[in-house]
């Protein structure tokens, strides 16, 4: 298997499949501005499930309550050590929300206390420079969800080496549009995420 | 003879040369401005302007004879001619009578050279005013007589004009329309009713003009005060060509209008109609509308019966009227079901007929469309007969587990108040209903597993079998769905059916745990397992809904096209072949630019030219006919103004309306 497969995480409670859109115009921005072999396509991949080990980066979302399962907990922890990054968005924009507030929680019992990235981070730099730290988001900037423009990422690192990225700042709401309507903004708002699969790709 | 005789005949030749250089010169002048006039085209007053161009060059160059008077002038033209004279000439002009200077003004022989000189001076105005002459008779323009344009001419050409200068035409419509006759001066076409008699007529003698219409040749009568030629309008377009012994053809185009066939609706009955029994009257109503006149109309009823391959008619018609030439009206009439005596199986069709009163080509007929009555056959059940039925008793029957609860609770709380065949006659109803309900479960789950409903034999082996544990059914359900292996080891793996039904069968189960209580008289006992059973297939509604809320939608990104290096598909600018322009319209389009080049040359020749191609699109290109037509009259009136956006409008029928094209992207403004 030569091409990069986008993995989308599949796990027992919550809406994991609350942006569906968001690997195909991921996928499309890879396209784009890379020469990666990407599939034309992406999968799911269930967080228990084997599987999971086959992908460099697995993508994670949702709204409701987040809680692993034991199968989960450990597949996770075990797809950490085998070098994986899990990146994971709150798609409520809202630290008060029920998914930020399980989800680092159960993601702090897995793989450790979350820390915030500086804006030197490598991963600001791996393909786009974005001097500023994360790009924002229209959500974050129109005052919905918790009406805060969220400065960094937070993550997890093991060696060196990211093995989760947690955002605050709802990219499955800002990426969650078909790959076709990318020409009607002036600015693509999803360089952000051939970082990210740079990143996976190459640390 | 003297030196002084021979300068004073010399004088006399200079002045007439003079005067005769001075003529031809202007003469010569005149043509060239007469001839530029005419290519040209410039009025009437442009011969004035010649005329005085070249009075004015002659007068100009007579005052030069003015010094010929002198002779001394004239020994000093001749003295530098011939210098030899050393001024004895001039000597002599001035009066001196001396013989040897007399002597010696005859020494040169010099009145030879003048002379050649004169006649020299005279070679080019005379070879100029026969060209400008000889230009001023070849040009075309120059032999016409066109509308006054140029007088110039031969008084025979005048006659002849004014045997065509003036045409009358007198047009007297078919006396069915109704109309009156109309006349028209000087038309370039003729538009009128197929079958009106056509009048043209025009000053002059008749033997001068001739006239073929359709290339057969017409005769032209004398009468009193001119020619006259009476034909009647064809029914296809035509062309009239009058021809007089000299000058132009005049055309004139015959353009029929066809008298169309009334147009005729019926709005009652609006669609065709079945009947189980043929009885009563049937309202009729149609519309009628003709361009001329109505003369009359009617209902025409045809009834057929029999089947396959025996069939028999008839035919009659009712409510005829006459509508004596009104253009629009309406038709009523009732027809008696009862004295057709419509079998069942018979067909009344009907519809509403109308005739004009074309009484040249016609009478023009139109017809509605048919509606048909048909009466049902007695082995025909169609869709009139359905009769609607209540609902099935089972399902009328069937109540919803709440709704058992609820009658359960009700006659728990009457319990003390009844006696105990009533409390069992009441309780075994409810249990009828309660295994009614757990019946439908068991299809329900059933036909999910892909196997057939439980059936009524099916429905007692589970009965006689008693109450099935959660694994005998999941067990049953499997070997349906021929899965095999432990079914109930769903720690895991579970599958999607399972998952679902699971809670059904357990409500399954709980209904007959309900249904033995109520079958006994305890109704109190039977309520915790119908809670049960509630609760399951509450259950199993959201395990339902959750199920289905969890496929994602799949989009699959053309990652080729990402990169820009996919096919062109061609969606932004689709390219289709230009479409073949049809050869009828290539050629009138053709004849047309001919016809636009002759302009300039032969107004009256490009007219006729367009008159002829108004006879070939009369008949399939109206909006064309009428756009050449107002393009030759226009050209005839030498309408400045007009002639250019008849052009146009030529051009806009040959070339067809803009079309916009699918593919070709909007301009919205700059970016």
């Amino acid at each position: 298997m030569s091409d990069f497969v986008f993995a989308t995480a599949q796990y027992e409670s919550g809406d994991w499949d609350s942006a569906p859109l968001v690997p195909a115009n991921i996928i499309d921005t890879i396209a784009r501005y890379t020469s990666i072999d990407v599939a034309p396509s992406g999968v799911i991949v269930p967080l228990s499930s084997p599987q999971l080990f086959r992908y460099p980066l697995v993508y994670l979302t949702g709204h409701l309550p987040v809680r692993f399962g034991p199968s989960e907990r450990a597949n996770l922890q075990r797809y950490a050590e085998r070098g994986g990054l899990l990146f994971v968005d709150d798609h409520n924009h809202d630290i008060d929300g029920v998914f930020h507030k399980t989800a680092t929680e159960e993601l702090t019992r897995t793989y450790g206390p979350i820390k915030p990235l500086g804006k030197s981070h490598s991963l600001y730099k791996s393909f786009f420079k974005f001097d500023d730290g994360p790009p924002t988001t229209s959500h974050e900037l129109n005052g919905w969800g918790d009406n805060l423009v969220h400065q960094t990422l937070s993550g997890v690192e093991r060696d060196g080496r990211l093995v989760l990225l947690y955002s605050s700042k709802d990219y499955s709401s800002e990426w969650n549009y078909h790959p076709e309507n990318k020409r009607f903004l002036s600015v693509d708002n999803t360089k952000f995420a051939v970082n990210i699969v740079v990143y996976a790709l190459t640390r | 003879m003297t030196a002084h005789d021979r300068l004073l005949r010399l004088q006399r030749s200079l002045a007439v040369t003079l005067v005769a250089r001075a003529l031809l010169v202007g003469a010569a002048i005149a043509f060239v401005v007469l001839v530029i006039a005419r290519t040209l085209l410039l009025p009437a007053w442009s011969v004035g302007l010649a005329t005085l161009a070249g009075a004015g060059v002659a007068i100009a160059m007579l005052l030069r004879v003015r010094g010929v008077r002198s002779l001394s002038r004239v020994a000093l033209w001749v003295e530098e001619r011939t210098p030899s004279l050393r001024y004895s000439l001039v000597t002599v002009a001035d009066g001196v009578r001396s013989p040897s200077v007399d002597a010696q003004a005859l020494s040169v022989p010099w009145w030879g050279d003048a002379q050649k000189a004169l006649l020299k001076s005279l070679l080019i105005p005379g070879l100029a005013a026969l060209v400008a002459v000889a230009l001023a008779l070849f040009i075309p323009a120059a032999a016409r007589l066109g509308h006054g344009t140029f007088v110039g001419g031969a008084a025979a050409n005048a006659k002849v004009t004014d045997v065509l200068a003036v045409v009358h035409v007198a047009v007297a419509p078919p006396s069915y329309s109704g109309r009156a006759a109309t006349t028209v001066d000087d038309p370039t076409s003729i538009e009128a009713l197929v079958g009106s008699v056509i009048t043209v007529s025009g000053n002059g003698d008749a033997k001068l003009v001739t006239a073929t219409a359709d290339s057969s040749a017409r005769s032209v009568a004398q009468r009193a005060n001119g020619w006259s030629l009476t034909l009647p309008m064809p029914a296809r377009p035509g062309i009239v060509r009058l021809h007089a012994a000299v000058g132009r053809d005049r055309l004139i185009v015959l353009a029929p209008i066809a008298d169309a066939a009334p147009v005729v609706t019926l709005l009652i009955p609006a669609h065709d109609t079945i009947v189980r029994r043929a009885t009563g009257m049937f309202p009729l109503h149609a519309q009628l509308r003709d361009d001329i006149g109505l003369r009359d109309a009617s209902f025409e009823l045809v009834v057929s019966s029999g089947s396959g391959e025996n069939f028999t008619f008839r035919t009659t018609a009712i409510a005829r009227t006459t509508l004596g030439g009104r253009t629009e009206t309406t038709l009523d009439a009732r027809v008696s079901l009862d004295s057709l005596k419509l079998e069942p199986g018979d067909i009344l069709q009907l519809r509403a007929v109308a005739r004009d009163g074309n009484n040249v080509n016609g009478p023009g007929i139109g017809s509605s469309e048919t509606r048909a009555l048909r009466v049902a056959r007695a082995d025909e059940y169609d869709s009139l007969s359905v009769e609607q039925l209540p609902p099935p008793e089972e399902q009328g029957a069937v109540l919803s587990q709440r709704m058992l609860i609820n009658l359960t609770e009700a006659l728990v709380k009457r319990q003390r108040t009844l006696t105990r065949p009533v409390l069992v006659s009441e309780s075994q109803r409810i249990a009828g209903d309660q295994k009614k309900l757990r019946k439908r479960v068991g299809d329900i789950v059933f036909q999910r597993m892909g196997g057939e409903p439980l059936s009524e034999e099916g429905s007692d082996e589970i009965a006689n079998s008693g109450k099935l544990t959660p694994e005998q059914v999941l067990a049953k359900a499997d070997s349906v769905t021929n899965t095999g292996g432990a079914v109930m080891d769903v720690e895991g793996d579970e599958t999607p059916i399972l998952a679902i039904n699971k809670p059904l069968l357990e409500a399954f189960n709980a209904m007959w745990d309900a249904g033995r209580a109520l079958e006994v008289g305890e109704p109190a006992k039977a309520l915790p397992p119908m809670r049960i059973a509630l609760a399951a297939i509450e259950k199993a509604r959201q395990a339902e809904r959750i199920y289905l809320r969890g496929k994602p939608s799949t989009a699959i990104v053309d990652v080729a096209k990402a990169r820009l290096a996919g096919k062109d598909k061609g969606v932004s600018s689709v390219r289709e072949p230009r479409p073949i322009v049809d050869p009828v319209l290539r050629r009138r389009s053709a004849t047309f630019e001919r016809v636009t080049s002759l302009i300039a040359r032969d107004p009256d020749a490009a007219a006729d030219s367009l008159l002829l191609m108004r006879v070939d699109a009369l008949g399939d290109a109206p909006a064309l006919a009428a756009a050449l037509d107002d393009a030759a009259r226009a050209l005839r009136k030498r309408d400045n103004a007009a002639i250019p956006l008849a052009w146009v409008r030529v051009r806009r029928a040959l070339g067809g309306q803009p079309v916009q094209r699918a593919g070709v992207s909007v301009w919205e403004g700059a970016p």
